[in-house]
């Protein structure tokens, strides 16, 4: 069963506007399933409900698992973002 | 298409903290100059043994302006203290120029330079500046740094304050130019050689005298600048010469107008108009007789003149006139080629001394000249006039003419005992006696003008102060073509 998660940032993680930082994350995939694509989004003001700021990025290889994301410095300074890790698979016909 | 998904934690995005970093401002001054000192002497020369003077440079003086400052808008107030930092640091690591001295110099020539509405590059003058500053300093030549530096500010603050007619940037320009050439007419010369020689020269030879003041001198070697390089002034070199030459000669001036010959009409001139009224004037041709023991009157109220008719327009520029003694009336002498109308005032003449004034005044030319008095009541004599032309040669007496004192005026009667008595009949005069020994044909022509028209009425010889005099027959010799040799004698 496939399976996602983001490791960086944490609940303790503090970025500065202009500075760079690593997005990690790990997943696993079963058997019968294959890997297709992992999309970054920022998030604000929560994850349900929340507001969807942009599109990190989008990543086509399986093998990567980090991003190194420069903080754009129109951000403005708040406690609350998020960052979604969306990864999409298919499945193979048995 | 499957998809799974995953949320981070909340997390913050801050702004950056301030940067720390070294403000301008808390930089000492001297470390800050010292960095840049450092930056100049790698950057400019490539080497870290560079000479003060070399520091000095134009292009450092560019950068204070420029790169310290990081505008060309920067204040004055504020470039001049970068500047004078500046200098302070450098000149006390190794130069043996009082600081305080130097900086009192510079200070002085930037507001010089700065305040003077001219329109001048300032980093121009400051370019001037620096190069004049620098030589001095650090040439390995005897001149006295201090005395060099206070002779050039001494002159930039002549011309500056004198607002001569040249502008200040030709000032500069030419003041250097001088040092450098005009003084030993050779590029090679040092700097500091010139200044020293140009100040000698101020001292010695244009005074002859070592307590002459500064600013003498200054004005003195300024004026020859001003005369002799930009020819800016108004009586060229070549004319003052002359006139120094000319105040130097000898002169004549004798009645070639020929006065004696015009026509004579008494009345006056009121403005412009000359109207003809018998009786003001009488013996009228007592002012033209060549003699000082008789005149013509004038009398009447207001006005009272006589008007001379030359026949046609001649060209006059004095009037000499003998007065028995001085008086009150006016003496005023007017021109005009009208008989009735246009005349106007040439002149204005002594009327308060005795004896032979001469009245010079710009040329003129006219037919019709008047002399008359002014005043509200006349009574008052004038003895002789001459007017003419000032005939002045273009070249000296010989050296060896003189004078010396005769006295013809004496009558020899001898006693029927033998005896020898002498009466004498007039004051002892002078005998003039003068030699040209080589004239041009043109002055051979003059001289023998002047005997034409003086052979029977005495002129005044000016030398040395006034003679009136009679002229011998003038004895002329060609001596080669078209030269002459002359000889005259001239008796008061």
């Amino acid at each position: 069963m496939a399976s996602i998660t983001i490791t960086s940032p944490t609940s303790s993680s503090d970025w500065e506007r202009g500075s760079t930082h690593n997005i990690t994350w790990t997943k696993s995939l079963g058997g019968l399933e294959e890997f297709d694509s992992i999309d970054l989004k920022l998030y604000r003001n929560g994850t349900s409900g929340g507001d969807y700021l942009s599109l990190i990025t989008s990543i086509n290889s399986e093998s990567i698992n980090s991003y190194s994301w420069t903080i754009p410095t129109t951000l403005s300074a708040d406690t609350d973002y998020y960052i979604e890790a969306y990864m999409i698979y298919e499945e193979d016909m048995p | 298409m499957p998809y799974v998904n995953d949320f981070s934690d909340a997390f913050e995005i801050s702004l950056p903290e301030p940067t720390i970093r070294t403000a301008s401002d808390s930089l000492a001054v001297s470390e800050s100059l010292s960095r840049s000192v450092s930056t100049w002497k790698v950057v400019e020369s490539h080497t870290d043994s560079v000479s003060t003077t070399e520091s000095f440079s134009t292009p450092s003086v560019t950068t204070y302006r420029t790169t310290v400052s990081t505008s060309n808008s920067v204040s004055l107030s504020e470039s001049l203290a970068r500047s004078l930092d500046t200098w302070e640091y450098i000149i006390s690591h190794s130069d043996s120029v009082a600081t305080a001295e130097s900086l009192a110099k510079s200070t002085y020539t930037y507001r010089n330079v700065e305040t003077e509405s001219d329109s001048v590059n300032t980093s121009e003058s400051l370019a001037k500046s620096t190069y004049v500053y620098r030589t001095p300093v650090s040439a390995s030549d005897s001149v006295n740094t201090s005395e060099s530096l206070l002779k050039a500010v001494e002159t930039w603050r002549h011309i500056l304050a004198y607002s001569m007619g040249m502008s200040l940037s030709e000032s500069l320009s030419r003041t250097i130019y001088t040092y450098r050439t005009s003084v030993s007419s050779s590029d090679s010369i040092s700097t500091s050689e010139g200044l020293a020689l140009l100040v000698e020269t101020w001292k010695y030879v244009e005074s002859n005298s070592n307590s002459i003041v500064t600013a003498e001198s200054l004005s003195r070697a300024v004026e020859n600048w001003r005369q002799i390089l930009t020819n800016s002034d108004s009586l060229a070199t070549s004319d003052s010469l002359n006139v120094q030459i000319r105040v130097m000669d000898d002169a004549y001036f004798y009645d070639n107008a020929e006065l004696k010959n015009a026509s004579r009409i008494s009345g006056y001139v009121e403005n412009g108009s000359f109207v003809s009224s018998s009786g003001l004037v009488t013996s009228a041709g007592s002012l033209v007789d060549g003699q000082t023991s008789t005149s013509a009157t004038f009398s009447g109220s207001d006005y009272a003149g006589v008007r001379f008719d030359l026949g046609s327009q001649t060209t006059i520029n004095f009037i000499c006139i003998y007065l028995n003694s001085g008086f009150s009336e006016l003496i005023k002498f007017y021109g005009s080629n009208s008989q009735g109308s246009g005349w106007t005032l040439i002149a204005t003449a002594n009327n308060s001394s005795a004896n032979w004034t001469i009245n010079e005044f710009n040329e003129c030319n006219y037919r019709y000249y008047c002399l008359q008095l002014e005043a509200s009541t006349i009574n008052s004599k004038i003895d002789e006039i001459i007017i003419g032309e000032k005939f002045v040669p273009e070249i000296r007496q010989d050296i060896g003419s003189g004078d010396k004192t005769i006295n013809d005026k004496m009558t020899l009667v001898n006693s029927y005992a033998g005896d020898e008595y002498a009466f004498r009949t007039g004051k002892p005069g002078k005998l003039l006696e003068k030699r040209y020994s080589n004239i041009s044909q043109t002055l051979k022509n003059n001289f023998a003008d002047l005997y034409e028209k003086s052979s029977d009425k005495k002129f005044i010889y000016y030398y040395d102060g006034i003679n009136y005099c009679s002229i011998d027959p003038v004895q002329i010799n060609e001596i080669a073509v078209n030269r002459y040799s002359l000889d005259i004698k001239l008796k008061t």
